[in-house]
């Protein structure tokens, strides 16, 4: 576990209150998982805790981590105007990243990369260590914007890629679900086994959890919760996950930030 | 020269002053960033007989100097703590204090029972200021009979040395304080969280789910430290000070304040390193001061 100081090497801005951030961060370059997230700490006292922010990409020859963030409070704010050479407290990598071994079976013959809205930046260390892992299985990357995307390109080397954009501003218009919808009775190919892993807002991975149900798909969300600590000390962050049972479901509680953010799609219990 | 660090607290010798706090330590996730044998104890999070699931999401708020929260004393019970937690503390060299929680007399008492013959449990800590739960926990801190029943009930039970955990939301805490000692209590320990509310103000909704909350960091240091002063004057036990406290220099006066002990909360989550961070301060700050032996302040204001 890294925690410490880390120089921001460069920052620029992606679109409007899109941003992002390189940071030289070799303990964290060499060791990250994709699913899991480092958290940004400010020395300002009205912003003591630390913001959670997924790791987007690393370059461990490098000793980089590539964040992106969208500007949604004071928290984000600041780190948008922190110039390139500043200094960042960073704890990291935390969380449990995602299975990328459920593709291992010979029967998972597709791999699913969801994203959407701030979710999709994740999908790209996803996307590239599948691609290296499996470089024989197809990987489906379904990217959701709102508008125009401000992250796509980087994707292609590693799957077939699919943009949606609520606007129809780029790709297919309409959501994500829809874009997989669509691309499945074009392919007509759904008896065999495939893995889903996503990240992106709840109404999505709700509708996603629907839609897995209907197919032979192993599904993996990565989740948000408001956090304190970020590493497991304060059970700030709880998700409610089905415990399958003889006599109906029962349920347990799991924190986000330790036992997650990643879960089993068929266990979340969407509040 | 490195001063002199060590302290009995209520017959229970520590290294150092330094503890953690209820509720912001966890005995896996913590020792990702330090060993926890650098400190005198550590605090394990409030435990109640059975599981509590614990308050709906979100239960965190940020706030100036500090948070507020609403976490409810989620735990997995005390057979839990049995098989896990307490055996996971041996491979460490600290006292370990355990948080205990109850809706009611007879759920305290339970609750001790079951815990109270674990060896690995240097002390337990009565919780009867959880501003977090509806029935219990704070209803017995701000009630000087009940808290005296309370702690009558769990002395019975066990001969670990307890401290009783008290609650800064009432008008004399030192009414409160008394009381807990004539129930029997070897310590105290103060303040739990205050009262707190933050507001959306563009949802036009309270923050927490659970609207109020716990108040908690450096924000609070100065209403901690007078409660420590005004309590460690009005009892003959030892004290553990808590409240803010974020530095070296800050131990310190929760010590000159009169605490034997002094604990850590969100300041370890807020700087995960916190209690390494804070042992080097104490031992810097003692040395700038000249004062060789901490316990030659204790309550010297
Ligand atoms: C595991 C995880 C990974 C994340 N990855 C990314 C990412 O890669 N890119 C990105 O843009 N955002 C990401 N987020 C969301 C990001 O953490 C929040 O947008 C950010 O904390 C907002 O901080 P703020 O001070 O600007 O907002 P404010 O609203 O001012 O923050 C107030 C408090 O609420 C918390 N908070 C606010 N919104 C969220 C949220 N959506 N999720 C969790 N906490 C929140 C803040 O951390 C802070 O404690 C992630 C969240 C989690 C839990
Ligand atoms: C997230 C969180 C959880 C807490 N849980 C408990 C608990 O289980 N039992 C308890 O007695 N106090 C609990 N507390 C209170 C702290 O132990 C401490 O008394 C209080 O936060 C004041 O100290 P601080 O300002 O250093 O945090 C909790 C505090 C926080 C922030
Ligand atoms: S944020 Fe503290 S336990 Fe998850």
């Amino acid at each position: 576990m890294f925690y410490g100081k880390a120089r921001l090497i460069r920052q620029r801005k992606l679109a409007d209150g899109i941003f992002e951030m390189i940071l030289d961060l070799p303990e964290i370059a060499q060791t990250a998982v994709p699913g899991q997230f480092v958290d940004l700490y400010t020395e300002d006292p009205s912003l003591l805790l630390p913001r959670p922010i997924s790791i987007c990409d690393t370059d461990p020859e490098k000793g980089t981590v590539r964040l992106i963030y969208a500007v949604v409070g004071k928290g984000t704010d600041h780190f948008s105007r922190l110039a390139d050479g500043s200094m960042i407290r960073v704890s990291g990598p935390l969380g449990n990243g995602y299975p990328l071994e459920e593709a291992d079976s010979p029967f998972v013959t597709e791999i699913y990369v969801v994203g959407g809205g701030l979710g999709v930046p994740p999908m790209l260390f996803l996307a590239k260590e599948l691609y290296k892992r499996y470089p024989d299985k197809p990987i489906r990357i379904f990217n959701g914007f709102r508008s125009t995307p401000w992250i796509e390109a980087d994707f292609e080397p590693y799957g077939e890629v699919f943009s949606a954009s609520d606007d129809g501003a780029s790709g297919f218009m309409g959501n994500v679900i829809d874009a997989m919808e669509y691309r499945q009775v074009m392919a007509k190919d759904m008896d065999h086994e495939g893995v889903l892993y996503s990240c992106g807002p709840v109404p999505m991975l709700k509708a996603l959890q629907n839609w897995q149900t209907r197919y032979e798909m192993h599904s993996f969300f990565s989740l948000e919760a408001r956090m304190g600590c970020g590493y497991g000390a304060c059970a700030g962050c709880p998700v409610r996950l089905r415990v399958p049972g003889a006599d109906g479901d029962g349920e347990r509680l799991a924190s986000v930030c330790k036992d997650g953010p990643v879960f089993n799609g068929e266990e979340v219990i969407f509040a | 020269m490195k001063p002199e660090l060590k302290v009995d607290f209520a017959g229970v010798p520590l290294k150092n002053p330094l503890v953690t706090a209820s509720g912001t330590y966890n005995p896996e996730a913590s020792g990702q960033f330090y060993d926890p044998s650098i400190l005198g104890a550590v605090t394990l999070k409030g435990v109640s007989a059975e599981a509590w699931q614990g308050n709906p999401t979100p239960r965190i708020a940020e706030t100036y100097g500090g948070m507020l929260n609403s976490v409810g004393l989620q735990n997995p019970g005390a057979a839990e703590y049995l098989a896990h937690e307490i055996p996971y503390m041996e491979q460490f060299d600290t006292k370990v204090i355990v948080n205990l929680a109850g809706h009611s007399i007879e759920e305290y008492e339970r609750v001790t029972e079951m815990l109270c013959g674990a060896d690995r449990i240097d002390m337990f800590e009565l919780n009867i200021s959880c501003p977090n739960v509806k029935e219990g926990g704070m209803t017995f801190g701000t009630d000087a009979r009940m808290a005296e029943q309370v702690v009558k009930a769990v002395k019975r039970i066990t001969d670990k040395p307890l401290i009783v955990k008290l609650s800064p939301n009432v008008t004399d805490i030192t009414e409160i304080a008394r009381a807990a000692v004539a129930g029997g209590a070897d310590a105290l320990s103060l303040i739990n969280t205050l009262l707190g509310m933050r507001i959306d103000i563009r949802r036009r909704q309270p923050i927490l789910a659970r609207s109020v909350g716990g108040f908690s960091g450096p924000a609070v240091k100065p209403v901690a430290v007078r409660m420590v002063w005004q309590v460690s004057h009005a009892v003959d036990v030892p004290v553990l000070g808590m409240g803010g406290v974020s530095t070296g220099e800050d131990v310190v006066e929760m010590i000159m304040a009169g605490a034997t002990a002094v604990a850590l909360g969100t300041v370890c989550l807020t700087d995960p390193q916190a209690p390494v961070r804070i042992l080097g301060e104490l031992e810097e700050t003692l040395n700038r001061l000249g004062i060789r032996d901490v316990n030659e302040i204790r309550g010297c204001v």
